[in-house]
C-alpha cells in the first residue's frame, strides 16, 4: 500500500471520527467516554480481547472478498446473500455428512465457499460487465438469499420446538472448533489468516492477479491486450463470493454451530466498509477489520450497548465509506496545512531575515 | 365479465398503490444520471427522509409538512453525495454504499432518541384518501384513478412534470447534455458543477417525497428496514425505463405488478418466501432482457473537470517558496 493512501485512510478515519463524536454529542453522550468504553471493553481484559478477535473473523473474509472484487473495478455489492448462502450451504453439510474432525469442518466450508462462489456468479451471467447493472444485480441476489435460506430451512431444517428460524446443532465433526470454550475465538483465524497470504500472493504474484488488478485500472487497455473482460469478471466474483461465504461459514460453524436466521448483522456491508478503508490492500484488511472487530463487538457487549449502539457503528460506517470514496477531500485539506505550513515558515525565515539587516 | 374487470381494475390499483414511492425513486434516480451522477443511494436516502417525515408529521399533526420534512430530509442527505461526488470528484458508486449506511444509521439514532425504539414508531396521521368527482361515480375507472391517496396523486403528478421539464425545456437539455458531454455544455458557458447539483439535490428531494409516501400513504408508522429495496429497484427501473421518467414509471409499474401477482399467489397457499421473490427476480430478468441494448448517458458516473479549474498548488511547486 502507497504511502499516500495510508494517509488518506487514516485522514478519512479521523475525520469520520470527529464527525462521529459529533452526532455522539447530538445524542447528549459523552463521544470521549464512549471512546474510552470501546477501548476498555477492548482491551480490558483477555477474554474481551480474544472475543474482539472472535469478531474480526468473519469482517477479514467479507473484507478480503471485497478488496478482491474492488481491485478489479468489480462492484460486488451482495456479499451478504453470498454469507447467508455460504453459511447454510456449510450448515446443511455438516448435518448430512458425517466427517469426523478436521475433515468435517474443512469440507463444509469448502462447500460454502463453492456455494457462494455460484451464487456470486448467477448474477454475473445476468448482468454483463455493465457496472450499474451488475450492482443492481447482485443486491437482488441479497434480498433473494435471504428469502431463499429462510424457505429451505423452514421447509427441511427447522428445529422442532424452536421459536426462531433456525436448523438444529451440526454433527460433531464439523463444528469449527474455539481455542477456549468461554470465548468464541476460534480456528477460523487460521482459515482468515491463509485467505490473507493467499490473496496477497495471488493478487501481488500471479499474471492472472495482475491482469486483475490492471483491468480494475483501465479496463479499456486490458480489453486492448486482448484479454476477455467478461470472464475476468466471471473469476472476479467466483473468487469475491467464496471468501464472502466463507465468512459466513466460519460464524455457523463455530459462533452457532447450526444456521440461525438473521445470524449476520449485515456482515456483507461490513466488508466493503473494511475493504474501502483498507484501500483494497489484503494487509490492510486485516488491520481495519480488527478496528471494526472493537466496534462491533462494543455494540453487542451488554455493558456497554448503552454507549455505542448498532446503529451507531452504521453511521460510523457510511462516514467513512464516503470520505475513503473522495480523495479531493483530503488533497484539499492537506493543501490547505501545507500552505498554512509554507506561511509560517515564510513568516519566521523573514523575520530571520529582517533581523540580519 | 364485469366482475373480472372489476378484479383486473383492483389488481391495477393496488399494484399503482404498492409502486408509490418506487416510482418517486425511480424518478429521482433518472434525473440525477440524467445529469451524469450515478446515485445508488436512494435506498438510504428513502429511509432517512422517511424517518424526518414521521418524524414532522409526529410533531405538527399534519401529513403536508411531515411530507416536506421528508423531501428536505432527501435534499440534506443527497448534499452529500453531490458535493462529495461533483466538487470532491469521489467515486459515485462507493460513496451511494456509503449513504447506504449513513441514511439508516442516522435514521435509527434519532428514533432510538425520539421513542426509545429501532422497531417501530408510534402511528401517525397519513394521507387520507382523495375521491375525484367526475371520475368516481363510472364504474370501473373509478377503482383505476381515482380513491388514492393525495401523494400518489402528487407522485405521478411529479413524472409528468419532470418528463415535461427534461424533454421540452432548455433546462432539461442542459441536464441531458451534462450527462452526455459535459464539456460541450461548459463551451457554453454553463456552470457544469452547478447543473449537476441542482439536479443531484432536486434528485434528494424526489427521492426524499419517495420516504414520505412510504410512510404516510398507506402504513402511517415507520418501521425499521421499512423499504426492503424498494430504493434499489427503483435503481433498476430507472434502466429498465431508459433513462426517461414516463418509462421509469411504466417500468416501476411493471414490478408493482409482479408485486400484486405475489399477493395473489400468497392466497393461493404457496409459500411467503417464495412469492416474495417474485419482483426481485423480475428485476433481475428486467436487467438481462434491457442489458444488451442499454445506452445509459455517455458521461454516468464519470467526474467532471473544468478546463479551466484552478489547479492544485503542489508539494514541489511549494517547496521552492520554502527554500
Amino acid at each position: 500500500m502507497k504511502k499516500s493512501r495510508i494517509k488518506l485512510s487514516l485522514f478519512s478515519l479521523i475525520l469520520a471520527l470527529f464527525l462521529f463524536s459529533l452526532a455522539i454529542l447530538a445524542t447528549g453522550r459523552n463521544p470521549i467516554s464512549a471512546y474510552w468504553a470501546i477501548i476498555t471493553g477492548s482491551f480490558g481484559t483477555l477474554k474481551d480481547f480474544l472475543n474482539v478477535l472472535a469478531y474480526m473473523l468473519p469482517l477479514i473474509m467479507t473484507g478480503l472478498g471485497a478488496s478482491v472484487a474492488f481491485q478489479s473495478g468489480v462492484f460486488n455489492i451482495g456479499g451478504e446473500g453470498q454469507v447467508l448462502v455460504g453459511g447454510l450451504a456449510s450448515v446443511i453439510v455438516g448435518l448430512l455428512v458425517p466427517f469426523p474432525a478436521p475433515w468435517g469442518y474443512l469440507f463444509a466450508m469448502m462447500v460454502g465457499f463453492l456455494t457462494g462462489a455460484l451464487w456470486a456468479i448467477l448474477p454475473t451471467l445476468l448482468a454483463g460487465r455493465n457496472l450499474t447493472s451488475l450492482s443492481v444485480a447482485t443486491i437482488m441476489m441479497n434480498s433473494i438469499a435471504a428469502l431463499l435460506t429462510e424457505y429451505i430451512v423452514k421447509q427441511f431444517f427447522q428445529r422442532e420446538g424452536a421459536s426462531n428460524t433456525e436448523t438444529v446443532v451440526v454433527n460433531e465433526g464439523s463444528i469449527l472448533p474455539r481455542f477456549f470454550p468461554s470465548t468464541q475465538f476460534n480456528y477460523g483465524i487460521f482459515v482468515a489468516i491463509i485467505c490473507v497470504i493467499i490473496v496477497t500472493w495471488f493478487l501481488y504474484k500471479t499474471p492472472f492477479g495482475f491482469s486483475l488488478r490492471a483491468m480494475g485500472n483501465n479496463p479499456k487497455a486490458v480489453q486492448q491486450a486482448g484479454v476477455s473482460i467478461y470472464k475476468r469478471t466471471l473469476a472476479t466474483m467466483f473468487i469475491s463470493g467464496g471468501l464472502f461465504a466463507l465468512a459466513g461459514s466460519i460464524q455457523c460453524l463455530a459462533i452457532y454451530k447450526r444456521f440461525v436466521m438473521g445470524f449476520s448483522p449485515g456482515y456483507g456491508w461490513d466488508g466493503i466498509t473494511v475493504a474501502t478503508l483498507a484501500g483494497n490492500s489484503p494487509v490492510g484488511v486485516l488491520l481495519s477489520a480488527f478496528l471494526f472487530g472493537m466496534l462491533r463487538s462494543a455494540s453487542i457487549n451488554m455493558n456497554l450497548s448503552d454507549q455505542v449502539t448498532t446503529e451507531m457503528i452504521s453511521v460510523l460506517q457510511g462516514l467513512i465509506v464516503v470520505l475513503v470514496a473522495s480523495p479531493v477531500v483530503w488533497t484539499v485539506l492537506d493543501n490547505i496545512f501545507y500552505q498554512i505550513k509554507v506561511r509560517v515558515l515564510l513568516l519566521f525565515t523573514k523575520k530571520k531575515g529582517v533581523e540580519a539587516k | 365479465m364485469m366482475e373480472n374487470l372489476t378484479t383486473f381494475a383492483n389488481f391495477f390499483a393496488s399494484a399503482i398503490r404498492l409502486t408509490a414511492p418506487i416510482a418517486l425513486g425511480t424518478l429521482a434516480c433518472t434525473i440525477s444520471e440524467r445529469a451524469g451522477v450515478i446515485n445508488i443511494g436512494i435506498e438510504g436516502t428513502m429511509l432517512f427522509s422517511g424517518l424526518i417525515a414521521a418524524v414532522g408529521t409526529w410533531i405538527t399533526g399534519s401529513p403536508w409538512v411531515g411530507l416536506l420534512f421528508g423531501c428536505l430530509g432527501g435534499v440534506l442527505i443527497s448534499a452529500v453525495l453531490g458535493v462529495l461526488s461533483i466538487y470532491c470528484k469521489g467515486q459515485q458508486i462507493v460513496i451511494g454504499i456509503g449513504i447506504n449506511l449513513l441514511g439508516p444509521g442516522l435514521a435509527y439514532m434519532i428514533m432510538r432518541e425520539l421513542w426509545d425504539t429501532t422497531g417501530i414508531s408510534p402511528w401517525i396521521e397519513g394521507f387520507g384518501n382523495v375521491d375525484i368527482p367526475v371520475l368516481k361515480d363510472i364504474p370501473i375507472v373509478n377503482i383505476l384513478f381515482s380513491g388514492y391517496s393525495a401523494c400518489i396523486y402528487l407522485g405521478i403528478f411529479a413524472v409528468i412534470i419532470m418528463q415535461f421539464m427534461l424533454h421540452k425545456t432548455a433546462w432539461g437539455l442542459r441536464v441531458r447534455s451534462a450527462g452526455e458531454h459535459p464539456a460541450a455544455v461548459a463551451t457554453l458557458g454553463i456552470n457544469v458543477y452547478r447543473l449537476r447539483m441542482f439536479a443531484v439535490l432536486l434528485g434528494g428531494f424526489f427521492a426524499g417525497m419517495a420516504g414520505g409516501v412510504m410512510c404516510l400513504s398507506s402504513a402511517n408508522v415507520f418501521v425499521n428496514d421499512m423499504s426492503a429495496g424498494s430504493g434499489f429497484m427503483a435503481f433498476a427501473s430507472n434502466q429498465f425505463g431508459h433513462w426517461s421518467p414516463v418509462g421509469g414509471y411504466f417500468a416501476t409499474l411493471l414490478f408493482g405488478i409482479m408485486s400484486a401477482f405475489r399477493m395473489r399467489l400468497q392466497s393461493l397457499g404457496i409459500a411467503t418466501q417464495l412469492t416474495q421473490m417474485i419482483p426481485y427476480i423480475a428485476v433481475l430478468i428486467g436487467l438481462k432482457v434491457t442489458g444488451t441494448r442499454l445506452h445509459a448517458p455517455a458521461a454516468n458516473g464519470e467526474p467532471y473537470t473544468h478546463p479551466l479549474a484552478i489547479p492544485q498548488v503542489h508539494k514541489k511547486a511549494g517547496s521552492q517558496n520554502g527554500k
